[in-house]
């Protein structure tokens, strides 16, 4: 009996001993898996913060660039005008400065008009990127605070006492 | 002007950028499967471990049944033998053991098929029943126990106890049964040096005349 009692007590040690050694060795399994993710997470968080200055530079470049060649269109148009009315003038010796005026009117208000829209458009894309920056980047914080939080209780489960005392 | 080669730069400046997130962020997700996954490994594994202890303990539990049932057997049969012993030896040969059997349950001769299953055996002494292995085993302890004690107070006192016999109560003397209430109301209505009436008589009414009690002297005389 006293046998029977012995191979008893010595199994429950031999199974607390093991939960407890297979309790640390999976604490810091779990705690190396969580220091990796939270590692790509920084870079992720990296690449994020540069993206943000390409992805800010992109429409405004594109903007400017149709700013630019919007304004060239509206140049070449009201020298166009300005040409057509010079010959209309020197042909029939008589001076259509009021033509000319309400031409060059419509032209700088469409030119204007168009400045707007792109202008519009900018501000737009810009808005887009600064909203999705801003919703990743919450986005890792949250992740990355849960991260820490299973970070913090793979160590605690990595520091198990052996029955419940040995640490 | 902004030119082409500008804008372009930016675009792969940004692609560039959000593939390096979105490659970390597959790594985040890797890592996190991969915890998932030795999680649930750990908790199979576990589960494994504590099939295994729990088989070890019932093995256990069994050995400890089996064990106990040994010793029970052995300590009933030990007593049997003791009671056997016990026996005179004219009375030995007379002392026998019968097995229920199958067929005298079902012919409904002896014993129950409750009896049989439980392979319960009936001791006899020629013809008279004394009762199961366990009633027998019971009595030859009991002898046993009482032999024991007998010669441990032989050894400790010279002349043994067991020898004695067992110290009765004498027998009621004649006159104990009745009372003379009339010579006991005296005693009893004697007033207490606490009592203030001290024209208290007993009330021959309520305790009787004093031909019904008669009071033995010698208890008298203890009250005097």
């Amino acid at each position: 009996m006293s046998l029977l009692a012995t191979l008893s007590f010595a199994l429950s040690a031999s199974q607390e001993y093991g939960r407890a050694r297979s309790a640390r060795e999976q604490g810091r399994t779990q705690m190396g898996f969580y220091k990796d993710a939270l590692s790509s997470l920084g870079q992720a968080e990296q690449s994020l913060n540069q993206s943000l200055k390409s992805s800010l530079e992109l429409p405004t470049l594109e903007a400017r660039r149709s700013s630019e060649k919007l304004s060239e269109s509206g140049q070449r148009a009201l020298e166009q005008t300005r040409k057509s009315q010079q010959q209309i003038s020197e042909a029939s010796g008589f001076a259509g400065q009021s033509i000319d005026m309400d031409r060059t009117k419509d032209i700088r208000k469409g030119f204007t008009s168009k400045v707007e829209d792109l202008d519009i458009s900018l501000g737009k894309s810009l808005a887009d990127v600064l909203s999705n920056f801003e919703q990743q980047k919450f986005e890792m914080q949250s992740q990355r605070q849960q991260l820490e939080m299973q970070k913090r209780l793979a160590g605690q489960q990595a520091n198990t006492k052996y029955f419940g005392i040995i640490g | 002007m902004a030119t082409a080669k500008q804008i372009k730069s930016a675009i792969r400046s940004q692609s560039s950028a959000q593939r390096g997130m979105m490659s970390s962020l597959a790594d985040v997700s890797s890592s996190l499967l991969s915890a998932q996954e030795s999680s649930k490994m750990f908790d199979i594994k576990q589960q494994q471990k504590e099939s295994m202890y729990n088989f070890a303990y019932s093995g256990l539990e069994l050995a400890e049944t089996i064990s106990g049932g040994i010793q029970q057997k052995r300590e009933t049969a030990q007593g049997v033998e003791r009671f056997k012993e016990a026996l005179p030896s004219d009375l030995r040969k007379d002392f026998r053991m019968e097995k229920t059997s199958l067929s005298d349950v079902l012919k409904g001769k002896k014993g129950s098929l409750t009896s049989y299953l439980t392979g319960k055996e009936e001791y006899f002494l020629g013809d008279k029943s004394i009762g199961s292995q366990y009633d027998v085993s019971a009595r030859g302890d009991e002898i046993f126990s009482k032999k024991l004690a007998k010669n441990l107070l032989d050894m400790t006192e010279g002349e043994s106890l067991m020898d004695r016999p067992t110290p009765t109560l004498p027998s009621m003397q004649e006159g104990y049964g009745t009372i003379n209430m009339n010579k006991l109301g005296k005693f009893i209505m004697k007033p207490s040096t606490m009592q203030v009436n001290q024209e208290t008589q007993p009330n021959p009414e309520l305790f009787g005349e004093a031909e019904d009690i008669d009071i033995p002297q010698n208890i008298l005389d203890l009250y005097s």
